[in-house]
């Protein structure tokens, strides 16, 4: 028998306008039970003079105000024991798990979820995973240690949904990990880019070239953005499919990769998701232009998210893919406008120099990002570490090289410090490679 | 795909059925929390096929 291909036929290659049609409608009854059940949205809405049966088409969407991270911080403060203030859409009785925020911008805000709308939160997680080519057979393993932080628990239980065999990697060191990525088996991992690069400069140092040792077939990377480059370099590094995916706290995973690994699909109609202009915010982007992604999750009731700003920049993608699915699609993520820059007068994303570095420095393992301001002039040191082999009379050539690729590519001077092996932080979540010490 | 290609009704019917059961199931075990409490994860993932089972709506009827 031949085995489906899509995890929901009927979904996944409807005509957009169909698609569109019943985004429209689960989003009126989500903004309904949002402002039944949350005071919060009760009072942003009523404010707004807006009710669920103005919303008929997606430029009556723009009635609606957007919801920011700190009007969910605001929300939730002094509220000492339930935590979530006038952001809860639910009977806190009916509470099962509390998960936060990493807290990257500012106080974290509190998660809750009832049994059912965590199902919910797993549920468009396992459509991706499906689309990514997980199955029954997959053994995965997560080198993450799970806590507070709601990253990679929707990863762990779709792949339980899935039938695949979960084995949860938490407190144990990368050595540790990659010793039983081989133990097991493992077939798939979930981990943020920069630790997959991490466990397999661990793994060389042990003897293990996780591309002709390991048996890891696909890997799913969550976290942080992953520039192109990044993600064929973790392909090379361990000789495995490499997806990407979007998502947050606030509102799961909400894109990912197909097996095409070209564009990420927007899980339709799980979310309905706006690509609005930056400077506006307004305006909604046409494809292969830059846009804000406003994300409103169709089915979360315990903590409901209308129009949430994610401020991830991103480029919607032309055309169709080939794999069939109608979805929306995303070419590329940009970076988060708070990772954004201006600097002598230039817009720049930190992701430029990890696009050039694993594009064509496979000597440079790890890099740095200092600006400052000494006089009146903005200065940017980057601070790279490469590979122990590379002799110090390499150092000089491949540095002149990286200047003018950098140049090229952001329009502006990189100074450059050569740093010894290990000596620049290594980091399993959230890489802080940018240091902005301008006051 | 299109929808008529695979047998929603019946799939409808059948999880109406389940539906009907369920809440029923809880409404009598409300003294055992026991099973009163193993019911509530089996109505969660009824939502979750009333939406994989809804019309062009997106409704479930």
């Amino acid at each position: 028998m031949r085995e489906p291909r899509f995890w929901n036929p009927f979904f996944e290659t409807l005509p957009r306008d169909d698609l569109v049609q019943i985004e429209i409608g689960r989003f009126r009854k989500v903004m309904a039970s949002a402002m039944e059940d949350s005071p919060m949205y009760r009072e942003k809405f009523r404010e707004a003079g807006v009710s669920p049966d103005d919303i008929n088409e997606l430029d009556d969407l723009r009635k609606l105000p957007l919801t920011e991270k700190n009007e969910l911080r605001q929300a939730q403060e002094d509220e000492a024991l339930y935590l979530y203030g006038k952001t809860l859409g639910t009977d806190v009785t009916e509470l099962c798990a509390l998960r936060q925020t990493s807290g990257t911008t500012g106080r974290p805000v509190y998660v809750p979820d009832t049994y059912k709308s965590w199902q919910w939160r797993i549920e468009p997680w396992t459509c991706m995973l499906y689309m990514m080519g997980f199955r029954e057979t997959d053994r995965v393993f997560i080198p993450f240690g799970y806590n507070v932080y709601v990253a990679f628990w929707s990863g762990h239980y779709a792949a339980e949904k899935l039938g695949c065999e979960v084995v949860p990697g938490g407190a144990l060191d990368t050595e540790s990990r990659i010793q039983k990525i081989r133990e097991v088996h493992a077939t798939a991992l979930l981990n943020t880019p920069t630790y997959g690069l991490h466990m397999a400069e661990v793994a060389k140092e042990m003897g293990i070239n996780p591309a002709t040792d390991l048996t890891v077939q696909k890997m799913v990377c969550a976290g942080e953005p992953m520039p192109e480059p990044t993600r064929k370099k973790l392909e090379d590094l361990w000789n495995a499919d490499v997806y990407n995916h979007i998502g947050g706290a606030e509102t799961c995973g909400w894109a990912g990769m197909c097996t095409e690994k070209k564009d990420l699909h927007i899980l339709e109609p799980y979310f309905l998701v706006e690509l609005l202009d930056k400077d506006t915010l307004s305006q909604p982007v046409e494809p292969g232009e830059l846009g804000v992604a406003i994300i409103t999750p169709l089915f979360f009731r315990a903590f409901p998210l209308i129009r949430f700003n994610t401020k991830d920049l991103m480029i919607v993608a032309k055309g169709v893919c080939p794999c069939g699915r109608t979805s929306l699609r995303i070419q590329s993520i940009i970076g988060r406008i708070d990772d954004l820059r201006k600097i002598r007068g230039v817009l720049f994303s930190p992701q430029s120099v990890e696009e050039v570095i694993y594009e064509k420095f496979s000597e440079i393992v790890e890099h740095e990002i200092v600006v400052t301001r000494p006089s009146m002039m903005d200065e940017i040191m980057l601070r790279l570490e490469a590979h122990p082999v590379v002799g110090k009379e390499d150092l000089d050539r491949i540095g002149k090289s990286l200047q003018q690729h950098l140049k090229t590519k952001t329009n502006l001077r990189f100074e450059l410090e050569w740093v010894k092996p290990g000596e620049l932080p290594r980091y399993t979540l959230k890489a802080k490679r940018l240091k902005d010490l301008r006051s | 795909m299109k929808k008529e290609s695979y047998p929603l009704k019946k799939m409808q019917e059948s999880l109406r059925s389940l539906e009907t059961e369920a809440h029923r199931l809880k409404e009598l075990a409300k003294d055992i929390p026991g099973v009163e409490k193993n019911v509530d994860p089996i109505m969660a993932f009824i939502d979750i096929l009333k939406f994989h089972l809804s019309d062009l709506r997106g409704d479930y009827s």
